[in-house]
This record gives structure tokens, C-alpha cells and sequence, in this order.
């Protein structure tokens, strides 16, 4: 297949100085160096999901903004994936690019809003994405790349650079790039992706726009009971921020460490068991005055000691993803910002109607 | 499919390279082709009717009230048009859309008091000058950078809004005293951006 890039701008630099410079000066860049997006790199990116460079991927219609397959292979390179990595990335740009993902509202956001990526079926084996012992990174470059790119697809595609339409107020070093795979191998559980109507064997990425990701450390687990009363109390700190235009879609996210998921599974208990317990702890009523770990400052005014995970709709908002290594005994709670949890499949080839879930 | 093969492919690190701008272009503004300017202004605000899009943020609500109040006591507005969006940071229905261009004169965007959802007041205001339909964006000063931004990216750059500086803060309820002092600021300004100043 031959393609043209000639959609966009070139640019000739002298070497690879000159490149950086360049970059730095066009604001392409999150910080780091780049590699350098030349049209045969981009090329051999497309070709690998037989697209065409102006086959629109997705829009931001706040923005009058296309964001064409080029211009996500471009950003792909930049990041220092590898051409295995394309279908990937295009299928996370995908998801974020979705209308529930709410793309013009997580990128200009003064909470300064993260992208994860989270990565499930077999093709975190073949690109060795980790999901155990450092899973959030850094230290795998399908992780630290896939997600990169995604950003740098915010910054550059989407038109998010910060002090501009980017308007993060601290930001957040998730930023940089925030993927990683669910470990399937070593729990028993129902992977998320196969709990959202995949197959088993599927590749699919789900990306979530999130804030604020709070750590629980519990040696002594006891049972599973009262390990998820207080995982619950901790995750009924701050709300998350009501949405009409998501629906009943706004979720929060678990992530089950290995040791805490030890505690779960020799008892027994399915991400199911685990959702049922859990979810009516976090949309209990203002009523829990003692025993409050925390307030966010998020809660109505005079309502300090009423803590409540408002804005879960239901128990399937409940996102449960086991990652993480054998120790310290911690697992994340992880707050949505104002868009879905989108998961779509990884294909080796473009396909213009893709299964996405939640569909808008 | 393996993940061992290197990048870049074929660079040769000192000598010229050829590189591709990785930035979206605003490939669908240009399909459009909307006109990008301003809508006339209005002779008056005598009888007529304002829109006011509210995308609900912090004091939004009551300064919305506020400012109907005011509107129709010192410059005689007979109607408003009131629409509330269901999120922050979204455009309004396509029915209320078709509600504000059917019955609204002029139209005033609110609130620009967190970031996505400034840009995007700014954009409904936009929208609105292209659909000959003038308008105003209310911005408290914190989130002038991100107004600025979207005008930019909708290539209307010299296009005005009106600031709400502090100490009146962009996330914050106003206790009444506060509002009122805003109001009794900004509410000239508004109506300097929907009326032709040659006339008026």
C-alpha cells in the first residue's frame, strides 16, 4: 500500500537537534525528547492497519477538530512506540475520541483529568505489557509508549497543550502516560473486558478519563468483609462530579492488588461478590457521621462528615481491574472525571464500526 | 505480530530529516465554511428578547437570575430564553438550539468558572454569532486563558467577553452582597457587547 502524509505539514530539520528544537518550539512536546515523526515511519504505522492518512479516527466538535489516522500515527512515533503498538494506540484514541468520552470537557479541565489505558486479552503478552510488579509504571515500553501516545494525541491532535485549551491546575504526573494490563494470569477473576461482553481471547483496550487515585495499604486484611467496608469507607471521600450528558455512566475504579485479591479468592468472592458487597456501602445515604476517614472538600458545604461516593449509578459503575505485584498489600481507588469508561477491541485492521461499551 | 522491531525506522540521526506536523489541522471548521464573524449588533434591548445558556457551574444560576433581573428593570428586555445544559462542558440539544435561534434577539453564555466549561461557553457564544445571533461569554478572570483558546482554535481572535475579577471566585456560591457588586460591574459591559454602540 502506498500513502501520502502530504495532508500535513512538512517540515526539513538538520538532524536530530534540530528536530528537538523544533519540537519544543511547536509545543509538540510533553517534556521529553521525541522521535522524530518522518513520513516513512508514519507510513509503515498506517500500512500496519491498512488505513489511509486522512481516514478520519474521530472528532471534537467543540473544537471543529478531525483527527485523522496520520496525525495518530505521527503522535504514535513521536512517542517511541513500535509499529506493533499502532493498533493499540489507534484503537485507545478511538475510545477516548468517542462521544461519551467526552473528549473537549477531560482534556480543557482545570483537574487536570488523566487518560488511562487499560489493557486486556492477549496482546499484553505480545507486546509485554505489565500488569504485575510496577504495572502503573514506569519500566515497560509497550506501557510507558502506549500511553504516551495517547497523550501526546490530546496535546497535538486534540489541541490540549497546557496554558492553552489544556487548563490543569496542577496536573498530574498520570499524564505523562498511565497504562497498564489487567493481570488475567494470576486471578481467577472475570477480566473487565470479558465482564463488558468480549470474548476471552479478545484484544481490548478500555480508556478512562480519571483524577484522583487514592492507595489503601491493609496488612491484615481479615475477612473479606471487612476489608471492603474500609476500601469503601476510603472511596466514599469525595463524590464524583454530576453529569447529565454521561448518563448513567460515570464509574469508579478499582484496582485489586495481589494480596488483597488473595484475601478475596480464597474466600471465595467474584469481582461479582465483591461489586454486590461493595456497591450499596458507596451509595449509602449522607449518614455516615463516624468513622469518616477523610472529606475531599468536594460535598456540599456544611456537609463535611457526610461523605458519599455520589454519582455511581449503578453496581456495574463499579469497575474491578486486578493488577499490581505480590507486595506491599495496597489497592487503588481510582475517580472518574466527567466522561464513560470506554472499551473497544484492538484490531489488526481498521474498521470503520466499532463495538464500543459503553455506545453513546 | 512481534514487539521487538526498533524505531525509528530508516532515520538517520545527522543528516536532514523531513518531518510531519503531528497537530491537527481544523480540517471540519473549513468544510463547514461558517461564516467567522460577529452577528450586527442590536439598535436596543427595548423589548426583546435574551437567551441565556447556563452550563450550571458554581454561581451560575443566580447569577443568571440576577442579570434577567436587572435586564428587564433597566433596559425594559421584555422575554428571556432560558436554557440549561446538561453538562458543563457540552453544547446545548439541537432542540435547544433550534429554541434560542427561533425566539432569542441576543444571547448571553454562562459561566466560564472551571476550565472546560469556559471554553465551551465561549464556543456557544460563537456558535451563535455565526447563526447571526449576538452574544456575550461571562469569564471570571482565572479562566480568561482558556476563553482565549477556544476563540483562537474557532478563529475568531479578536473576539470580546466580559471578565468577573476577583475577589468574586469562579468556583464559589456568591453570598448576595457579592453578586450584587458583580452584577452592577459586568451588567454595562454585557450590554455594551449585544447593542451597537454607534446607535446606543
Amino acid at each position: 500500500m502506498t500513502v501520502s502524509t502530504d495532508l500535513q505539514p512538512h517540515y526539513q530539520v538538520d538532524g536530530y537537534e534540530a528536530f528537538t528544537a523544533l519540537a519544543f518550539e511547536k509545543q509538540w512536546s510533553d517534556g521529553l525528547p521525541l522521535v522524530p515523526p518522518t513520513p516513512h515511519v508514519i507510513t509503515q504505522f498506517l500500512d500496519s492497519v491498512d488505513l489511509a492518512p486522512d481516514t478520519v479516527i474521530g472528532t471534537v466538535p467543540s473544537r471543529d477538530i478531525e483527527i485523522t489516522a496520520e496525525v495518530v500515527a505521527a503522535n504514535a512515533v513521536m512517542a517511541g512506540c513500535s509499529v506493533e503498538h499502532m493498533p493499540t494506540v489507534l484503537a485507545a484514541a478511538r475510545a477516548h475520541l468517542s462521544p461519551l468520552g467526552n473528549s473537549h470537557c477531560v482534556t480543557a479541565t482545570i483537574m487536570g483529568a488523566a487518560q488511562i489505558v487499560i489493557l486486556n486479552g492477549p496482546i499484553r503478552t505480545r507486546l509485554g505489557v505489565i500488569s504485575g510488579d510496577g504495572a502503573f509504571g514506569p519500566g515497560s515500553r509497550a506501557n510507558a509508549t502506549i500511553g504516551r501516545a495517547l497523550r501526546l494525541i490530546v496535546r497535538n491532535g486534540v489541541g490540549s497543550v497546557p496554558g492553552g485549551a489544556d487548563r490543569a491546575g496542577y496536573s498530574n504526573p498520570g499524564r505523562y502516560s498511565f497504562c497498564f494490563g489487567e493481570d488475567e494470569e494470576r486471578s481467577s477473576w472475570t477480566p473487565l473486558h470479558v465482564e463488558r461482553g468480549f470474548a476471552p481471547d479478545e484484544d481490548v483496550v478500555t480508556v478512562a478519563s480519571v483524577t484522583d487515585c487514592y492507595a489503601m495499604f491493609e496488612r491484615d486484611g481479615g475477612d473479606p468483609e471487612s476489608f471492603l467496608r474500609r476500601l469503601s469507607r476510603l472511596a466514599r471521600c469525595r463524590p464524583i462530579l454530576p453529569d447529565g450528558y454521561l448518563g448513567e455512566n460515570r464509574f469508579v475504579l478499582l484496582v485489586i492488588g495481589q494480596h488483597h485479591r488473595a484475601l478475596l479468592e480464597r474466600a471465595g468472592w467474584s469481582k461479582a461478590d465483591v461489586r454486590a458487597f461493595v456497591y450499596p456501602l458507596l451509595a449509602a445515604p449522607h449518614t455516615h457521621g463516624a468513622g469518616v476517614s477523610c472529606d475531599h472538600g468536594m460535598h456540599p458545604a456544611g456537609d463535611s462528615a457526610a461523605c458519599s461516593l455520589d454519582g455511581v449509578e449503578k453496581a456495574d459503575n463499579v469497575l474491578i481491574v486486578a493488577a499490581g505485584g505480590d507486595e506491599p498489600p495496597l489497592s487503588w481507588v481510582i475517580y472518574s472525571h466527567m466522561a464513560a469508561a470506554i472499551s473497544t477491541p484492538i484490531v489488526s485492521r481498521y474498521e470503520p464500526n466499532v463495538k464500543l461499551v459503553p455506545a453513546y | 505480530m512481534t514487539a521487538t522491531s526498533a524505531v525509528p525506522i530508516g532515520i538517520d540521526w545527522e543528516t536532514t530529516l523531513e518531518i510531519v506536523d503531528p497537530r491537527s489541522g481544523q480540517r471540519a471548521i473549513d468544510k463547514r465554511r461558517v461564516q467567522r464573524a460577529e452577528a450586527p449588533r442590536l439598535a436596543t434591548l427595548r423589548g426583546r428578547t435574551i437567551a441565556f445558556i447556563n452550563n450550571g457551574v458554581a454561581s451560575a444560576d443566580i447569577l443568571q437570575q440576577a442579570l434577567k433581573v436587572a435586564l428587564a428593570e433597566k433596559y425594559g428586555v421584555a422575554d428571556f430564553v432560558e436554557v440549561f445544559k446538561p453538562s458543563r462542558s457540552v453544547a446545548p440539544t439541537a432542540e435547544e438550539w433550534a429554541l434560542v435561534h427561533e425566539r432569542a434577539d441576543a444571547a448571553v453564555t454562562l459561566w466560564g468558572g472551571c476550565g472546560s466549561c469556559s471554553s465551551r461557553s465561549m464556543r456557544d457564544a460563537i456558535e451563535l454569532e455565526w447563526n447571526g445571533i449576538p452574544a456575550v461569554t461571562i469569564v471570571h478572570e482565572s479562566l480568561v486563558p482558556s476563553a482565549e483558546a477556544m476563540r483562537r482554535m474557532s478563529k475568531m481572535d479578536g473576539y470580546e467577553m466580559v471578565v468577573v475579577p476577583y475577589p468574586a471566585q469562579a468556583q464559589f456560591v456568591w453570598e448576595p452582597e457579592l453578586l450584587a457588586t458583580v452584577v452592577e460591574e459586568i451588567l454595562p459591559k454585557v450590554v455594551a457587547r449585544l447593542v451597537d454602540p454607534s446607535v446606543a
